[in-house]
């Protein structure tokens, strides 16, 4: 990991999949219908094949590699946890 | 809506909860009484299927904009004061963990209230500075921007800004004189700045404001820095626009605090997570508290990277505004994954 | 002497709501549940954050008879008498 940067230039290729994490982050109705049903959702965003599997696995080195943003893996990982298992919070 | 519009007219101050749901229906009752401008304060809907504990959780995160709706906002004053009036009155920087504001039982409670102990010190400070306006320089977390269109630096320059984050719903109203102003004079020196009237507000913003937003609450004037989307502007280029800014803050007839949010060092989504570099954030608070603040602007992209610290291009940005200035670090907390640290510049 | 802006208002539009004040310390505040199912689990929280987080004079909690009509004139009457400020929910 020494020498490359954590966050880099998102690859244009890899847009699609960005979106869906983007959308999985931060749309509370999209998320809802990708736990209905993730492969519908994913069609909705026209994803490619690799990158459904990917996302369906959880696969953040996978996700990486294909050029996900590592903020917005992280996001959607959590907020799709939240939902799954509701985590408690103490709120201020 | 007959109630709420009612007791408005009786000189009673109304905040009226209202579901997503209902909207629409609210909006048509409120035309129909005359009072097409009345707002309600929105929850997510639907309601019905809650459980107890959720519709709980709805009054926690609608708290501060009821608590906003009924109570004033200092005025958007721009009639000339004196000359020693007219000023930039103070300079912040504050941490915006999300775990400060919703605390996993992860998160160290103690170190979470210290933090929070630091904003209130902030917050009695801005009211001390009797501040008119804060002008808060934040990263986006690709939340109003995402790869469609990515500003370099973006000024909300609307009537207000609004948000969500998790349960919570913020809004702020905006000094649109001084956003205006901001955008002006900075597009004059030479800044080809980005401006919205309608992005939504990221957390970034909210969470400092959350705690230090002082009493009586004022407007806001929201500045977006490119942190997370690489390439973002250079260190030097942030320092240099809080150069311009600062001359342009200082020339208003508002007094000012300008408030960085952000840092210190933190990795989110990288295997560096759970290893900030606290050394690094514990070396470069002493040059700020030499009043070296000018050598954030000379390190590179690189090395913020590298640090875990991209979002110091906001604190880059107050530096600029504030010069040489020496830093008074009111708390520096490191967790398991983040160095907390809330900072003032006196200025 | 500094001014006060009702938030509901746009900085450049005049209008007639009701002035705020500065901040709910030693303020009354009543809390009308309207009669809508869960509302009173809301007001109940809000309550209690009011409680914790202002130093409010007095909290008065009020309940319509029923959501379908605005409120009776003598609850109405009774209110503008007793209240600085009212927090109505929740609509659904």
């Amino acid at each position: 990991m020494d020498g490359e940067p954590h966050y880099r230039f998102p690859p244009a290729s890899a847009y699609r999949l960005n979106r869906c994490l983007f959308a999985l982050k931060s749309d509370d109705a999209f998320r809802a219908r990708f736990l209905k049903d993730a492969r519908a959702a994913m069609r909705e965003l026209e994803l490619e094949a690799e990158d459904a599997e990917a996302v369906l696995r959880a696969d953040r080195d996978a996700l990486l590699a294909r050029g996900a943003h590592p903020y917005l893996v992280f996001m959607a990982d959590l907020r799709l946890r939240m939902e799954r298992e509701p985590i408690s919070f103490e709120f201020f | 809506m007959h109630d709420g519009v009612f007791f408005e007219d009786n000189g009673i101050p109304v905040a009226t909860v209202i579901s997503s749901e209902f909207v629409r229906a609210a909006r048509a009752q409120a035309d129909a009484l005359g009072a097409a401008d009345y707002r309600t304060v929105m929850v997510a809907h639907p309601i019905q299927p809650l459980t107890r504990e959720e519709v709980r959780a709805l009054a926690d995160g609608a708290f501060d904009e009821i608590v906003r709706r009924i109570t004033a906002w200092r005025r958007c004053r721009s009639q000339r004061r004196s000359r020693a009036d007219a000023m930039l009155v103070g300079a912040f920087a504050c941490a915006h963990t999300p775990q400060l504001l919703a605390r996993p039982s992860s998160e160290d409670r103690d170190l979470v209230l210290r933090v929070h102990a630091a904003f209130a010190r902030v917050k009695r400070r801005l009211e001390a500075l009797r501040a008119d306006a804060i002008a808060i320089v934040a990263g986006d977390h690709v939340e109003a921007f995402f790869l469609d269109g990515v500003p370099a630096l973006a000024v909300y320059v609307g009537t207000e800004c609004a948000g969500t984050f998790g349960r919570y719903r913020y809004r702020f109203p905006i000094h649109e004189p001084l956003a205006r102003a901001v955008v002006e004079h900075g597009v004059e020196r030479g800044f080809d700045l980005f401006y919205t009237q309608r992005a939504p507000l990221d957390y970034a913003f909210y969470v400092p404001l959350h705690f230090t937003m002082p009493e009586p609450a004022v407007p806001i004037v929201p500045l977006h820095v490119n942190v997370y989307l690489p390439p973002q502007p250079t260190p030097r280029r942030c320092h240099d626009w809080g150069r311009a800014l600062g001359e342009i803050l200082r020339a208003r007839p508002e007094r000012i605090a300008l408030m960085a949010s952000g840092g210190m060092s933190h990795f989110p989504g990288t295997d560096r997570y759970a290893s900030p570099e606290f050394e690094y954030d514990r070396r470069l608070l002493e040059t700020l508290k030499a009043g070296h603040g000018r050598e954030l602007a000379a390190i590179t992209g690189e090395e913020l990277d590298k640090m875990g610290n991209i979002e110091l291009r906001t604190w880059a940005t107050v530096l600029g505004a504030v010069g040489d200035v020496k830093a008074d670090v009111y708390c520096y907390e490191p967790s398991w994954h983040h160095g907390n640290a809330v900072v003032e510049w006196r200025v | 002497m500094t001014e006060y802006l009702d938030p509901t208002d746009s900085v450049a539009v005049p209008r007639k709501t009701a002035s705020r004040p500065a901040s709910l310390d030693g303020k009354v505040i009543t809390l009308l549940d309207i009669s809508k199912a869960q509302g009173n689990h809301l007001l109940d929280r809000l309550e209690e954050l009011l409680r914790e987080r202002a130093t409010p004079k007095a909290i008065i909690r009020k309940k319509k008879p029923t959501f379908a009509r605005p409120a009776p004139d003598a609850l109405r009457k009774e209110i503008v008498g007793a209240t600085d400020v009212l927090v109505e929910g929740l609509a659904d």
